[in-house]
């Protein structure tokens, strides 16, 4: 079953376009208004998975999530959380989300113990065993002010606030930003324990693509407003492989596959990646371009493939471009 | 815990020293005599301290408790919690109707209470329309404006807008020639309060039930425009 799921799913950022949505939220403004963030974003989020959505900055992550968490109305498509659309999110729902975002406004003059006074009576299902255990964890100053905390407790107190009363959905937004690697580990050590029962769905948006690859077993890529591909990680860092071919100079055979990108030539080798590996067909494919030895397959990282995606993607627009 | 309560006690919690001090600004400027209508100002600059004290401090608190978990702010933290939009108005307005309509009534109740009843009682009336008037009407700028800065800047927009409107809408009425009218005296004024308070509630459900930021400003500045031309049409005397 989906947790999440959107179809067609677009959103459009200006001032003119703000104010039009303000009258018409769901028809979609006039021609040259706007500046559009999300173009037919389709997800679907499966229940108990930890869903990374990564991309470059600028590539919609944050506007999705928003949308989702009715915090702005999209402007065309659907978006659905437990089955009801997003824009009809209500009581019941909200009481089983948890939105952490490094921008929310949190209520800063309160101290840590008074927010979480503040925060418990809005939820029936607030645990307080998990409370302390995750007190424990983040090891929080009680008496201090939000206002006076660094960026990475103050994601701490969010998280804690988000987690203790075992969402059904928990929604992260740049969870990671500017962390130290201490508060980090912190965070996805706390995130991981609460989340291992497989009750809680995560979705989560970051630049940080380690921790994603730590953390996530589904990934999504979003770049210029648009889905590139979402599939679980072990499938992923499954198909793609980096192959490398012993040359004294860079040849590119004529006949090569097409879906072969990112073809490099350095140091006697060239190197290629296959996004669609499969071992028996790839190594059959090398040994007819590569009829010599010493072709390595290694597989990548998912840093490495981000990369190699934000790469064909730039070369693409600049081809587009010329 | 019912959850409007439990706003209701943060907000007062967090701006209680400056509750404390609007209280007794306003204590203090009417024991020295002055009149929140402003009909018996005296001369104590110490009482005209405190009543514009008392004014900017009610504006003041009334954005800090609605802008506190502001709905214009796309960041803002009830945004993404289990709280219903009319929980969260009740939560608000009954806080500013309670501490700068209820109570202040009940002041000058107190005050009154040893004169006869028909001499304060229209005068209950009408304090009571235009308080509730002030604070609907800040209420609903409040909630359009994310920060204090901002709201201040509306307000500051809004009367300037009444005031020039009023002015042209008299200088219209005392040149037309061939106006016939009854010139309604000045008390007839709450009346225009309470309809045009309707405006500053319908702003305050666009924003909180519906989101429409636009919709709930348009309302504000007809209210505005509408009770400048009310109380200019009411209040210029015409030639007959």
């Amino acid at each position: 079953m989906n947790i999440i799921e959107t179809r067609n799913l677009s959103q459009c950022y200006w001032s003119k376009a703000s104010l039009y949505n303000l009258w018409s939220p769901r028809s979609n403004p006039p021609a040259g208004w706007t500046t559009q963030a999300l173009f037919d974003i389709t997800l679907r989020v499966p229940e108990g998975s930890i869903f990374a959505l990564v991309g470059a900055n600028g590539a919609g992550k944050t506007t999705t999530l928003k949308v989702l968490m009715n915090l702005l109305r999209p402007n065309g498509g659907v978006a659905q959380i437990f089955g009801v659309d997003t824009v009809r999110l209500g009581e019941k729902e909200f009481a089983q989300i948890g939105y952490v975002s490094e921008s929310q406004q949190l209520p800063k003059w309160m101290t840590v113990q008074q927010f979480l006074d503040y925060c418990r009576p809005f939820y029936p299902t607030w645990d307080r065993a998990l409370e302390a255990k995750l007190l424990g964890r983040f090891d929080l100053p009680m008496d201090r002010r939000l206002d006076e905390l660094s960026r990475g407790t103050r994601m701490k107190v969010s998280l804690l606030s988000s987690l203790a009363y075992r969402p059904r959905l928990l929604v992260l937004d740049e969870p990671f930003g500017g962390l130290d690697a201490v508060a980090r580990d912190d965070i996805t050590q706390g995130l991981l324990e609460s989340v291992q029962q497989g009750e809680t769905t995560v979705l989560i948006s970051s630049h940080d693509i380690e921790e994603v690859e730590r953390l996530a077993d589904w990934v999504a890529l979003i770049e210029e407003g648009r889905v590139k591909f979402a599939e679980p990680t072990e499938s992923l860092l499954g198909r793609f492989r980096r192959i490398e071919a012993p040359q004294e100079e860079m040849w590119l055979p004529d006949s090569r596959p097409s879906a072969w990108i990112n073809w490099e030539g350095a140091a006697g080798r060239t190197s290629f990646i296959d996004p669609a590996y499969d071992r028996e067909a790839t190594e059959d494919l090398c040994r007819k371009h590569f009829p010599f030895a010493g072709v390595q397959i290694q597989p990548m990282t998912l840093r490495e493939i981000f990369i190699t995606m934000a790469r064909k993607a730039n070369s693409s627009l600049q081809r587009r471009i010329s | 815990m019912n959850l409007a309560w439990h706003i209701i006690k943060k907000d007062f919690s967090h701006n209680r020293l400056g509750i404390l001090f609007w209280a007794a600004s306003g204590i203090w400027a009417g024991l020295s005599g002055i009149d929140r209508a402003g009909n018996t100002l005296t001369s104590e600059e110490l009482g005209i301290v405190c009543l514009i004290t008392h004014g900017v401090l009610l504006l003041g608190l009334i954005a800090s408790i609605l802008q506190e978990d502001n709905v214009v702010d796309p960041e803002g933290f009830l945004l993404t919690r289990p709280m219903a939009p009319r929980r969260l108005l009740s939560a608000k307005l009954g806080l500013v109707l309670t501490l700068f309509v209820i109570v202040p009534l009940l002041f000058f109740l107190a005050r009154k209470s040893f004169e006869p009843a028909a001499s304060w009682m229209p005068r209950l009336g009408t304090i009571g329309l235009n308080l509730t008037f002030i604070v609907l009407g800040a209420s609903a700028v409040a909630a359009c404006c994310k920060n204090l800065s901002r709201y201040f800047l509306a307000l500051f927009a809004s009367l300037f807008c009444f005031g020039l409107l009023r002015l042209e809408f008299s200088s219209l009425i005392e040149s037309t020639p061939f106006a016939m009218r009854v010139v309604l005296h000045e008390t007839k004024l709450p009346l225009i309060a309470l309809i045009f308070s309707g405006f500053w509630a319908g702003a305050l459900y666009s924003i909180y039930y519906r989101r429409r930021l636009l919709v709930a400003v348009c309302l504000i500045a007809v209210g505005v425009a509408g009770t400048a031309l009310m109380s200019g049409y009411l209040t210029t005397p015409l030639r007959h």
